[in-house]
């Protein structure tokens, strides 16, 4: 029985957009405590505090959508351009770094030497791991491709393995960029050479690692049969939030990792 | 009870705005597959015979199709599924043999230290530790401002 005269979704009253607000302003000032006043409380209590908004936001907008059927065509619609509208906040965001990295790149200053790579900057082979890197994020594209098909196919068990290999390869490029930086003979510290290198991929191995738990929670959605083959917009914002990881890799690779070496 | 209410029923909201295009142009990959029901996906096809369809998504289509004839229906989750096997997993192996093959002819070697003064800077101390070691410092690697670590070679 509807109460309402129309097809949209009128949120209740929620205190996680508090909560979240919150835990941003004690991780950014607790981040700054931490560098200079050698305390990790207040960047430690924000943390927990995003942790715990960011369960319960979410798992609320899924009883919301899942189970109580807000989530009609139109609101769909909106979720649709609220996705890509964050993606593109997303790109801009990258694209800084890439400004940065070309600005220092392209001319570079006499301190460097005069020349890019930098004197004294020993870089990675672009064609050894940072290759089999890119292979794996786009063997990963392929098989979120598989898994998308596979849902509206209506096939679980080729939904659940497709998920799980995607998953699984995300993990990899994450093992395999952690060694990386191990093995890398250059640090941050490096000049603007590591700055702009360790800035660039180290956020991109964040929205990696952010990609991969949002596969993650769609896995386990897929196993409690929250998608339906005509209904399953998490896992399309899932994917294409992978889709728009791959490709920041793409250009980081071309740039920094070849073109820069 | 009856709902009259269109919004309610199956049959398509229509608005025209800028942002449509746009949302239509990525739905339109997914074409039959958005999650709308049937009604308004006819609804969107007519109107889509109306606009011009922009050239990146009839190269997506035309894509999809070249890879589709491979299938018996159109690329579905066999052809992704065949895709990942043939395509996917081998030329990961093949990156896989090929770093390995790399990384054993020349591991282990450590660049010359040579004091620059663009490099190694440390005109703030690292949060952590004694503020002299990098996040992933590795000391066969990593040289400090003075030089490698006495401890590794």
């Amino acid at each position: 029985m509807a109460h309402q005269a129309h097809a949209y979704h009128m949120v209740d009253p929620s205190p996680w957009p508090l909560t979240g607000a919150v835990a941003a302003l004690l991780l950014t000032s607790g981040t700054a405590i931490w560098m200079h006043f050698n305390s990790m409380s207040l960047m430690s209590l924000g943390m927990i505090l995003l942790l715990l908004t960011i369960y319960q936001w979410w798992r609320d907008i899924i009883r919301e959508g899942t189970f109580q059927g807000h989530h009609t065509p139109p609101v769909q619609k909106g979720l649709r351009y609220g996705m890509i509208l964050f993606i593109t906040s997303e790109v801009f965001f990258f694209l800084g770094f890439f400004w940065a990295f070309y600005h220092s790149s392209l001319a570079p200053t006499p301190e460097l030497g005069g020349c890019w790579p930098p004197t004294g900057i020993t870089t990675l082979d672009p064609f050894e791991v940072p290759l089999l890197n890119t292979a794996v994020l786009l063997a990963s594209g392929v098989t979120v491709t598989w898994a998308h098909h596979s849902i509206m196919e209506g096939q679980r068990k080729q939904a659940i393995q497709s998920l799980t290999l995607t998953i699984l390869l995300g993990f990899y490029f994450t093992f395999l960029q952690g060694m990386e930086y191990y093995e890398a003979p250059f640090t941050i510290a490096d000049g603007v050479y590591g700055s702009t290198f360790f800035v660039a991929t180290g956020f991109h191995g964040l929205h990696v690692i952010i990609g991969s738990s949002f596969l993650a929670v769609c896995l386990l959605r897929q196993v409690q049969f929250h998608f339906t083959s005509k209904h399953h917009f998490g896992f399309e914002a899932a994917a294409w939030y992978w889709h728009f990881v791959d490709v920041v890799w793409l250009f980081l690779y071309i740039s920094i990792y070849w073109w820069g070496s | 009870m009856t709902i009259t209410n269109p919004h309610l029923s199956h049959e398509a909201v229509s608005h025209d705005s800028p942002c449509k295009r746009l949302s239509v142009c990525v739905c339109l990959i997914y074409k039959e597959r958005v999650g709308f029901p049937e009604g308004e996906v006819l609804e969107e096809k007519d109107r889509l015979s109306e606009m011009e369809m922009s050239s990146a998504t009839l190269a997506a289509r035309r894509v999809l199709a070249a890879a589709a004839s491979h299938g018996a229906e159109e690329a579905g989750a066999k052809t992704w599924k065949i895709l990942t096997f043939v395509l996917a997993f081998p030329g990961v192996g093949v990156c896989m043999a090929n770093a390995y093959m790399k990384m054993q002819a020349h591991g282990d070697h450590q660049p010359e230290f040579v004091p620059y003064s663009h490099l190694r800077i440390r005109t703030k101390k690292f949060p952590w530790g004694d503020g002299n070691h990098s996040l992933f410092h590795n000391g066969h690697t990593n040289a400090l401002p003075d030089g490698y670590e006495s401890s590794e070679h």
